[in-house]
């Protein structure tokens, strides 16, 4: 039997072919080829071309591989893809980021999803200061001055 | 439906461009200590943090993360002005000690000190103040309501016939906003007089507790969380009265009593279980605890604290070592017969700390540790 290939265009119009057990990893992708949303390509309005390449990515790298003998065993070791993730998540800037948790939320991708949530909590907020993770997240101060200092105050012991 | 969810991309790395349930999936990750602080991030977090959808992520999450221990004790011995006196809870994680190579030792981390409210030697007064009431907290949890109690018992001594009881309850509840709105409600009991004689330990919406009663038989007491009502209930029926070393316990859901006994060579540990609370059917387990592995210790300032993943019972200190050193908590497979025991080292064991809280090494520092402990947010 031959290997099925899904097209895919992301919202700037970039065209990529790939298998269709790495597309499936999405549980939103089934869906839009039961709608038949286009003959042969899905258009996903919501993700560039940039991020798409990255969901590709990580999509083939973690594709289980089915066998000659019908049972499925990954294409690596558990101990290589949670390094493999790693460095891949490294190698993003911030925006890459979280516009990579907005496409795994909405390609439902779930180990994608847990990844990228479990990486913007551990290196971006875990272990930082209320400022930091402002200054780290873009977040506006809406608290007066006043405000934040009785807060401190009244939870000492968190601030700790 | 996903599909329709609109999702733009962020033109840059502005986490308020987040949609709210995505925010609340990161949020779950951290810490309970962490999410306290980060509250004050800004006024959406501190409405995120707060909200029943975080609560009902971060929960599991922390389930899953396995029991740890909670340790807590406070410096009211040490130091002289009240404002010095602090109360300090560390935890120690357990998960490496029920799986894997089960360690010899464990490290404790500071999780938070607070200010102390309890003033000991206050509460303890003279022993000739026969009007003196002495005052028992207990933390309840009913499963129906999903509601948190406190029981607060009191009783009035009048010699040795017992004196006044009274129980107050107060309902404890998330997102209900102010702590100071919050009141005690006396209930309507008339329970016969008894002292209160081991710890509390919550178990399907009942909080159950040994208590002596003057002139007769010890007694177990059931506060029910639900119905806010006390009734009495028969230790087995070779327990005539709670001594020194005898402890209540939860065991996998059960009322548990364990009594140790010493012996030539050992101590005899006998575990009674409650198989059935209608009938107050016990089965009976003996154990030994040979005096050539209990000899670091001193039984009469250990307690039976529960049991743990794999049914060992766990053997941990009431009182703090002189010094504030590393102490030892012993495991008791009730099947095996086999003993193990940890090392929980960490605790105020550097000098920096013990001067910063005045914590000194006179006196014996009353410890209360706790081997289930998970971290749960429902009260911020």
């Amino acid at each position: 039997m031959s290997k099925k290939n899904i097209v895919l265009k992301s919202s700037n119009g970039i065209i990529f072919e790939v298998e269709e057990a790495v597309a499936l990893q999405s549980e939103t992708i089934p869906y839009m080829i039961e709608d038949d949303c286009a003959n042969d390509t899905i258009p996903l309005a919501n993700v560039t071309g940039d991020i798409l390449a990255l969901v590709i990515e990580y999509c083939k790298k973690h594709v289980v591989v089915a066998d000659g003998d019908g049972g499925g065993s990954s294409s690596s070791s558990q101990e290589d893809l949670k390094n493999w993730d790693a460095q891949f998540m490294n190698d993003l800037d911030q925006s890459k980021i979280f516009n990579l948790l907005l496409a795994a939320d909405f390609l439902n991708i779930k180990t994608l999803f847990d990844l990228t949530c479990q990486f913007v909590a551990d290196t971006m907020i875990k272990g930082k200061s209320v400022e930091e993770v402002r200054r780290t997240l873009n977040i506006e101060k809406d608290y007066t001055s006043e405000e934040e200092a009785k807060a401190r105050q009244e939870n000492e012991w968190a601030f700790k | 439906m996903k599909l329709k969810k609109q999702c733009m991309k962020l033109s840059r790395d502005h986490f308020d461009q987040i949609p709210d349930d995505l925010a609340v999936d990161i949020l779950s990750r951290l810490s309970g200590k962490s999410l306290m602080k980060l509250r004050y991030v800004s006024k959406f977090w501190f409405s995120i943090i707060r909200s029943q959808r975080l609560i009902d992520s971060f929960i599991p999450r922390s389930l899953k993360r396995g029991s740890r221990f909670l340790i807590a004790f406070n410096n009211c011995e040490f130091v002289v002005k009240k404002t010095d006196m602090r109360l300090f809870f560390f935890t120690v994680s357990d998960d490496e000690g029920e799986n894997k190579s089960s360690p010899s030792s464990l490290v404790a981390s500071l999780d938070m000190t607070i200010p102390s409210t309890v003033d000991y030697h206050y509460t303890r007064g003279s022993a000739n103040d026969d009007a003196k009431k002495l005052t028992y907290k207990y933390l309840g949890y009913d499963p129906i309501d999903d509601q948190y109690k406190a029981m607060c018992m009191t009783v009035s001594r009048r010699g040795h016939h017992g004196g006044d009881v009274e129980h107050k309850v107060l309902t404890l509840g998330g997102g209900r906003g102010d702590v100071k709105t919050l009141s005690w409600r006396i209930m309507e009991d008339n329970t016969e007089p008894y002292v209160p004689y081991t710890k509390g330990t919550c178990i399907n919406g009942i909080v159950y507790y040994g208590a002596t009663r003057p002139n007769t038989n010890g007694v177990i007491v059931c506060f029910d969380v639900r119905f806010e009502k006390i009734s009495l209930m028969n230790p087995p029926l070779n327990i005539k009265s709670w001594e020194v070393g005898t402890s209540l316990i939860n065991y996998k859901g059960k009322v548990a009593i364990i009594h140790t006994t010493p012996l030539r060579d050992s101590y005899e540990i006998i575990v009674w279980i409650l198989e059935n609370v209608k009938t107050h059917e016990w089965s009976k387990k003996t154990r030994f605890f040979p005096h050539s592995s209990s000899d670091t210790i001193d039984m009469s300032s250990y307690s039976f604290i529960g049991i743990n993943e794999t049914r060992e019972i766990i053997l941990a200190p009431k009182l703090m070592p002189r010094n504030l050193e590393a102490f030892y908590i012993f495991y008791f497979d009730l099947t095996s017969q086999g003993i193990r025991r940890v090392r929980v080292e960490g605790l105020a064991d550097d000098e920096e700390f013990k001067r910063h809280y005045g914590i000194g090494n006179n006196g014996s520092c009353p410890v209360s540790i706790s081997s289930e402990h998970f971290e749960n947010i429902t009260f911020f």
